[in-house]
Formats: structure tokens, sequence, C-alpha cells
């Protein structure tokens, strides 16, 4: 299975809100997912990110494949246990949603 | 009207619930009812007091109140301080010294959160020393969280502002160097966001609990998932920061000797009308160099 990795700071033009950089990495994860791989977003280099940015990215793939954001499918990598918390308590929170229907 | 303040207004929730009951009789003012306030026997004002001030004065502009702010001259220092932060021009006393330099920035107005709203209070701390890449992503994201708030749900009619100075380690109150900040906006305040949501929810208070333990949002947008404010006060407890909450007439805190979010009604000394219309969040994070 193909693994693509997307970089945020590919994406990220910091005079723009975070959310729509956010909608950019989200559109980019879903044609990966349609695919048929596996995507990684890798949020290194970007200080302070954000529930926001992530809120975004996994409401979308929630969306799109109709139930819980399966982490084998949809990876991310961090440079710091700040970003990990945040992450992690995005996806539990949008889970915890998908699991409610 | 008109309302003289004076003595010190710190950077303490304590010193902020005596300036938001001082101010409150123009919190309450009717439209076009006009105010003035001395600041003239003040001697110390921190960035928290300048947020708070500052959205008063922008509030009352909008209200056609035709709100007179008078500034201290003495010390100096302060006085210099109102020249930094902004405050002097913002009130049409500005002159005398340069904007945004020394220990301060320049009040910033804003309607989104962009990637880059941080980069000045980061560029403040790096003038005084190097700034480690755990210290700026815990500050960088604080400024994130308060500011899509702001953005998302509060309905502001000033938008927010963000003032921040940076504080040099000395004596034994504040050891540590630090930068305070505040973010305030004039809005509906949490509850009024909250209760679109959850209209069981009937105070401030519980309001405020809610939103500290994270998973409660009005969800106006699709980034909401009611995780913001909860992760402020973590990552605020995790540095060993302080963090002043408040919506209108409640307060939210949490600092190093009580780590644990305290929520109660603001207590006024000696007034009748304690009350901030809008929400305003204080934060001091230490930094290492």
């Amino acid at each position: 299975m193909v693994r693509t990795t997307i970089n945020t700071l590919d994406h990220l033009d910091p005079s723009r809100p975070v959310t729509e950089t956010a909608e950019v990495v989200a559109g980019a994860v879903l044609r990966g997912l349609d695919s048929g791989g596996s995507v990684t977003v890798s949020v290194r280099g970007v200080r302070g990110v954000p529930s926001s940015f992530f809120n975004v990215i996994l409401k979308a793939v929630q969306q799109h494949v109709g139930g819980r954001v399966d982490p084998a499918r949809l990876g991310f990598e961090f440079d710091s246990k700040l970003q990990e918390m945040i992450y992690q308590r995005s996806l539990d929170a949008v889970n915890a949603q998908a699991g409610r229907g | 009207m008109r309302v003289v303040a004076s003595g010190n207004f710190d950077d303490d929730a304590r010193e902020i619930e005596r300036l938001i009951g001082l101010l409150g009789p123009i919190a309450l003012a009717k439209e076009n009812q006009k105010w003035q306030l001395s600041l003239s026997k003040v001697r110390y004002l921190g960035p928290w007091a300048v947020g708070v001030i500052a959205a008063m004065y922008l509030r009352g502009e909008l209200l056609h109140q035709e709100p007179r702010v008078v500034l201290p001259t003495a010390p100096k220092e302060l006085d210099q301080y109102c020249v930094n932060s902004g405050l002097a021009g913002l009130v049409g006393k500005g002159g005398g010294g340069q904007v945004g330099v020394g220990d301060a920035i320049a009040l910033e107005r804003f309607t989104e959160s962009s990637w880059d709203r941080p980069n000045r209070v980061v560029d403040l701390i790096t003038r005084h020393g190097e700034l480690s890449l755990d210290d700026e992503g815990n500050l960088r994201t604080c400024v994130h969280e308060v500011v899509q708030n702001v953005v998302d749900h509060a309905e502001s009619p000033i938008g927010g502002l963000l003032c921040a100075r940076y504080m040099s380690g000395r004596g034994t109150s504040n050891p540590k160097p630090e930068v305070r900040l505040a973010i305030v906006d004039a809005g509906r305040g949490v509850l009024a966001s909250l209760r679109t949501k959850y209209p069981e929810v009937t105070t401030i208070g519980a309001a405020l609990e809610r939103i500290i333990e994270g998973n409660y949002s009005a969800k106006s947008r699709v980034n909401n998932q009611g995780l913001g404010v909860s992760n402020l006060f973590r990552i605020i407890a995790n540095t060993k920061g302080r963090i002043a909450y408040v919506s209108r007439d409640w307060l939210a805190q949490s600092y190093p000797a009580h780590p644990e979010p305290e929520v109660r009604v603001l207590r006024s000394v000696s007034l009748d009308a304690v009350f901030f219309p809008g929400t305003a969040v204080f934060l001091s994070i230490p930094v290492e160099h």
C-alpha cells in the first residue's frame, strides 16, 4: 500500500488563517486516501499547531469515510509532545462523535 | 460620568478584578452616555490592564459615548509604557516615544487567526534572549487557541485585541523571565456562545467549567471541537504559568500554587457593578533563555 507524506510547511502561508491551511491539507489527505493508500501528515517544523488545524483535517476524513478516523490510514508526524497532545485530544473528540453516530 | 482609578494595576487576577470593578459603571453605561476614565493617579499598569482599558475605550467609541481616558504622566516608566503599548495612541495621546519598542508590543486588533499572529510576541521575547523551541511552541499554541476562539465565537464588535509585555526575571515575586499577554474582546461571552448548543447551561460559571473540561463547543464552525480553552489551561499548567479567564462577571484562573482551575464570580471590593462586557484572557508564560 502506497503511503503518501504531506508536509504542512509546504502548504503554509504565514499570513493566511490556520483553518485555511488545514483545509488545503485536508484536501490532499482525502485525495491520498481515495487512491487507496495511507497518508501521513507531518507538522514538523511548524511551531504552535492549534486544535483547529487538526480538527479540520480529522473532521474532513471522518465525514469522508463515514466513521472513525483510522490512525493506520491517517498518521501524523510531530516534533514536540505538545503537538502530539493537541492532536490526540482532537482525534479522541472526533472519533467519539463518530461513535455516537 | 467620571471614574477615577488610583494605585497599581499589576498583572494579577485580584488587581484586574479591582479594575473591572472600577470600570463596571462604564460597562453599564448606555449608548451616547459620555464617560471619562482618569488614570492620572495610577502608578503601574501592566498589559493585562491595558487590554481591558483599550477594549472599554473601543466599545465606548462604538456606542458613541465619547470616551475620554486621562493617562498617567508619572512615573516616567509608566508614561513610556503607555506610549510603547499603543494605549496612548489609541486614546489620542500618542507622541513622545516609539510604539512597540523595548519590553512591549503595541496593541494589535485582529479579526482573523493567521499563522503569523503570534510573531510579534515571539519577536518581543527574542529581543531579550533566545527562545527554546518548546517555549515557542507553547506560546504560539496559546495565542492561536485564544485568538481562534475570539474569531469563531465572540461576535465582538471591536474584533479582538492583543497586547503583550516581556518581564525580565527580577525579585522574589517574578524570579524568572516571562511574557504577559492580554487577549480581549467585547463580544457575547462564553455563556451566550455555549447556550446556542447547550441550552441547559444557565450560568457563566457552568459554561466556563465545561469549556475548561473540554469537548463542549458551540460548534460555530467545522474546526470547533470544544478543545481550545481546555488545551489552553493544560498548557499553562504544564508551563507553570498563570491564566485568568474573565467572561462578564465570572473568573476562571489557575496559577502554579493552584494548578487546578478555579471558577468563581468576580468579587467586588466596594462597588456594585463588577462586569466586563466580553471575554478577557490574561496569560503569564515563563520563558527560559
